[in-house]
């Protein structure tokens, strides 16, 4: 494929990405950038990373790839012939990876941001990218193209995506999905939009020890496949007897899951998402075994129901509206929160990945995006098997005194 | 077909290959799911696909590390509660 020839409709998925980049942005907060970083013990040569990306004519071309409208007014990435070399950062001073925040706007023809930080004696590379151009397993496979462990691939879609479906088929699954995302209340953090546009960032790291004992932990408490369950439920109960500790109601969660075929850890572009939706009410989280059991029987029927596949047509369905249309969604009194909070489980990240550009890996961070709406998003991740929990907030909303009891009780359940 | 534990481990791997991994991974029945890229997501899959295939609902006793390893593992889970229904 020539580097001028690229034409992609963008996903469903990805629209919904464009969607929330364009509401927050609305807001005055930057936009939904996805990063990840990797901090290496020794330092990275910055013009040797340089060399390695911007001679990298794949990074480059997604680099700088714009939508533009196609048949319908599809969405559509669109190569450019003048393509950019990735914008490579380097911040030689100590500086905590935390505050890096990059603003990437979707159509200047730099989707992807790389901050290199200099340590005395380590360095760490985020790696940004809009989060239309990729999901959480697409910025890991830019970090292993980076590294050179993988070639990428142009395989842009989920099945359904791709599946050619009656109109009526298609419709069944949209009302579906649409009945089980918006036939909820759910209860939100109350002081909305207080015009605070800042993210605080706190991270939760156990030893591959501890990790051991919060798996047998959550096996215990009935998270006999699926540890999701068991994590979720903890951060419900942790969250439910802290931040939300004025409120008595339930929490609506969506969990976003991946929908790429397994095994494929080259296809970079898109997101390949669809969620599975639980409903916890307060009364179920007095105990973490029944809270751990309520959410893996909702995981299990919506497996057996496919709801991740209704909702993938849904969000199908969404590519073909313009943005303008959510417009009045997002006018609603909820200003478009229609979750109570946002949890992520991406499981081992850079899995069997040891060493980048030659230095051995000391840690590994799935930085979450913007958390505005709902204000409070959690993501749990493991590399080299050891867990940790990343929660990114909105301080204007969310004290870092609440964050810090939340962080403790989330703690003592896991691990108690 | 009659169910053997070779021709249930068969179907399984059948299923796994065309509704669950990629093309051009390498999977035979005793490899390791994990280590193919299955995550408990689809593991869900798999067992609920022996509820609809095998008329046979996998107990909460049973769903444990080494029943789900590989699908040599969850075929013979699943062969011996065919033989003790």
């Amino acid at each position: 494929m020539s580097a001028t020839d690229f034409s992609y409709k963008i996903s469903g998925a990805d629209k919904f990405q464009l969607l929330l980049d364009r509401h927050i942005r609305l807001r005055g907060y930057i936009g939904n950038v996805i990063s990840l970083g990797i901090e290496v013990k020794g330092r990275i040569n910055a013009d040797e990373l340089r060399k390695v990306v911007n001679e990298n004519t794949f990074l480059t071309q997604i680099n700088s790839l714009k939508i533009e409208e196609g048949f319908l007014r599809i969405p559509r990435w669109k190569a450019q012939a003048n393509q950019k070399p990735v914008k490579i950062i380097e911040h030689p001073s100590e500086q905590d990876a935390v505050d890096i925040k990059p603003d990437i706007k979707v159509n200047s023809g730099n989707l992807l941001h790389l901050d290199l930080l200099q340590n005395k004696s380590n360095s760490t590379l985020i790696i940004s990218a809009h989060h239309v151009l990729a999901d959480n397993m697409g910025i890991q496979a830019i970090a292993k193209i980076i590294a050179g462990n993988i070639q990428p691939a142009f395989t842009p879609f989920t099945k359904e995506e791709n599946e050619a479906v009656s109109i009526v088929r298609q419709l069944v699954y949209t009302l579906k999905a649409t009945r089980l995302v918006f036939n909820k209340t759910p209860k939100k953090l109350a002081k909305l939009l207080l015009g605070e546009t800042e993210t605080g960032s706190h991270i939760i790291r156990f030893t591959q020890e501890e990790t051991k004992q919060i798996e047998q932990n959550a096996v215990k408490n009935g998270a006999r496949i699926s540890k999701s369950a068991f994590y979720l439920a903890a951060t419900s109960m942790a969250l439910q007897q802290t931040v939300f500790a004025k409120t008595s109601d339930s929490f609506f969660i969506p969990v976003p899951q991946n929908q790429r075929l397994r095994g494929n850890e080259q296809t970079v572009l898109g997101n390949h998402l669809s969620f599975l939706f639980y409903t916890i009410p307060f009364n179920k989280l007095t105990n973490l075994t029944e809270a751990t059991e309520f959410i893996n029987e909702q995981m299990m029927q919506q497996v057996r129901d496919k709801s991740p596949k209704s909702y993938s047509y849904l969000l199908k369905t969404f590519r073909f509206l313009p943005l303008s249309v959510y417009d009045f969604f997002f006018k609603l009194p909820t200003k478009g929160a229609v979750c109570s909070f946002l949890f992520s489980d991406v499981g081992e990240t850079l899995s069997g990945m040891k060493t980048f550009m030659g230095k051995e890996i000391t840690e590994v961070l799935n930085y979450p995006p913007n958390p505005c709406p709902p204000h409070i998003t959690f993501v749990v991740m493991k590399h080299t098997g050891a867990l940790k929990i990343i929660t990114a907030y909105n301080p204007g909303v969310i004290s870092s005194y609440e964050i810090t009891r939340f962080e403790e009780k989330i703690t003592e359940l896991l691990l108690p | 077909m009659e169910n053997t534990k070779e021709n249930i481990s068969q179907t399984l791997t059948g299923f796994v290959k065309t509704t669950i991994l990629a093309q051009g991974v390498v999977f035979e029945s005793s490899s390791n799911l994990a280590k193919t890229g299955v995550d408990s997501y689809s593991v869900i899959e798999i067992i609920l696909f022996v509820e609809r295939q095998f008329g046979v609902t996998i107990p909460d006793t049973h769903l444990i590390a080494e029943n789900l390893n590989s699908v040599d593992a969850i075929a013979s889970c699943v062969y011996t509660l065919l033989n003790t229904k």
